[in-house]
């Protein structure tokens, strides 16, 4: 067995009502009935009789601000130059656990203190809310029904609908790691509620829960994304479970536009060429030369 | 396979990874030092997740040295300038890096590279 390891991050919500039959809807539903394509959707929109306002154009390439990707706002990075410690955590807040998620949480904390980590992840994708803190660039593409937020790392893709349906049955629908999202346009800001979110997925931290104690089936995600001054773009989250969270989490993320022509890439953690040890046998297993066949030191 | 074994497994093969509060988790590495490595480029190997980048160090009245070095993947470098062809092997290069912990293997992470007439990735700061 082949264990790869990477870097984590962390993550937040608020409330929304279960959207109906929305302006936004009607005017899809007209745009789709005069052939428009997609693209044009903040045009069509607006044309349409029942909307009463465009609503912003969010599509494009963004890069959380301050990443190793955001090179608008000038950062200069080798990918591997960052200090171990970190500088506070992902979300820039952290939750306040209780219970059995909050025991799960400081047992996770203390076996990566022992070894000397903040973090333990795998290839396995991040999930809500942990891929919002994704360390690569994110792409958005809009349509008057659907938004989908793709983030570079691992391709992890959330999907939001924004044409009126409610949220699956979660008895009859297993939960999954980026959960169900739908969305409305209130004005400017996109809000976004997700629910049915897979227990793997840890709040504040950047890894997994692996006893399936991050959250509890009530999380509950309500984000409210909208552009600020500086062509960027802001994501306020707020996120409630009554069985873990003694009060609801926020938290603030900022994305910078990228610059023009730069595009979404490929990052595949399966095509591993990183240092890698079988934990069974303890042996090296890399494809670096310099390195094969040289036993790794004690803990 | 102990819990301590899976853990330090995953410690060791832990990948850089920044967001945007930047959280890496360099355990092999020791983040606190830096060495300057002047040498000639053997291989180059610019993939996912990972680039490793060769370098041949000649070591006084000795046999060469070659440091393994690692730095992020192509989303990462590429952007700050650093192409697929912006390094041949026989170039000569400038690295400023974090050694392994161990003290045994040659190499490190990536702190800041001078490129051959070109500018500077990372913070070069020795």
């Amino acid at each position: 067995m082949t264990w790869t390891a990477h870097g984590l991050e962390e993550l937040h919500f608020e409330k929304v009502k279960q959207m109906k039959s929305t302006h936004i809807a009607r005017a899809a539903i007209a745009t789709f009935l005069l052939g428009a394509a997609p693209c044009l959707a903040k045009a069509e929109t607006a044309k349409a009789p029942t909307a009463k306002v465009a609503v912003p154009d969010i599509s494009g390439l963004w890069t959380p601000v301050g990443s190793s990707v955001d090179i608008t706002g000038g950062i200069n990075s080798t990918g591997a130059d960052a200090t171990p410690s970190g500088i506070g955590p992902p979300f820039g807040s952290m939750p306040t656990l209780k219970g059995k998620y909050l025991e799960s949480f400081q047992k996770r904390k203390k076996m990566l203190e022992g070894v000397g980590s903040e973090f333990k992840t795998s290839c396995k994708v991040l999930g809500m809310p942990t891929v919002m803190v994704g360390p690569y660039a994110v792409e958005v593409m809009q349509t008057p029904t659907q938004i989908n937020w793709a983030q570079e790392y691992l391709r992890e893709t959330r999907r939001f609908y924004l044409d009126g349906r409610s949220h699956p049955d979660s008895e009859e629908n297993p939960p999954t790691f980026e959960g169900h999202s739908t969305g409305r346009w209130e004005g400017d800001t996109l809000v976004v509620e997700t629910v049915n979110i897979r227990q793997e997925t840890t709040l504040g931290e950047s890894g997994h829960a692996d006893d399936a104690l991050g959250h509890s089936p009530k999380l509950r995600i309500v984000e409210r994304i909208h552009l600020i001054p500086g062509d960027k773009l802001q994501v306020d989250g707020t996120v409630e479970d009554a069985d873990s969270l003694i009060k609801p989490w926020h938290y603030t993320l900022a994305f910078s536009r990228a610059p023009k022509g730069d595009e979404f890439m490929e990052y595949v953690c399966e095509d591993n060429n990183a240092e890698t040890i079988d934990p069974s046998t303890g042996a090296e297993i890399t494809t670096i030369p310099e390195r094969r066949n040289i036993t790794p030191p004690k803990p | 396979m102990t819990i301590k074994s899976v853990l330090l497994s995953f410690i060791l093969l832990a990948l850089p990874m920044a967001g945007a509060n930047a959280h890496h988790s360099y355990a092999a590495y020791d983040m606190s030092k830096k060495v300057m490595i002047n040498g000639t480029v053997s291989e180059i190997q610019y993939a996912n997740p990972h680039t490793w980048l060769f370098v041949v160090v000649p070591a006084e009245g000795g046999k060469a040295v070659t440091w393994a070095i690692e730095a992020g993947g192509p989303n990462i470098l590429s952007r700050q300038g650093w192409k697929a062809n912006t390094l041949k092997a026989g170039d000569k290069v400038n690295a400023l890096i974090h050694p392994f912990k161990d003290g045994i293997r040659k190499g490190g992470s990536l702190e800041a590279l001078q490129l051959p007439g070109a500018r500077t990735i990372g913070t070069w700061k020795p």
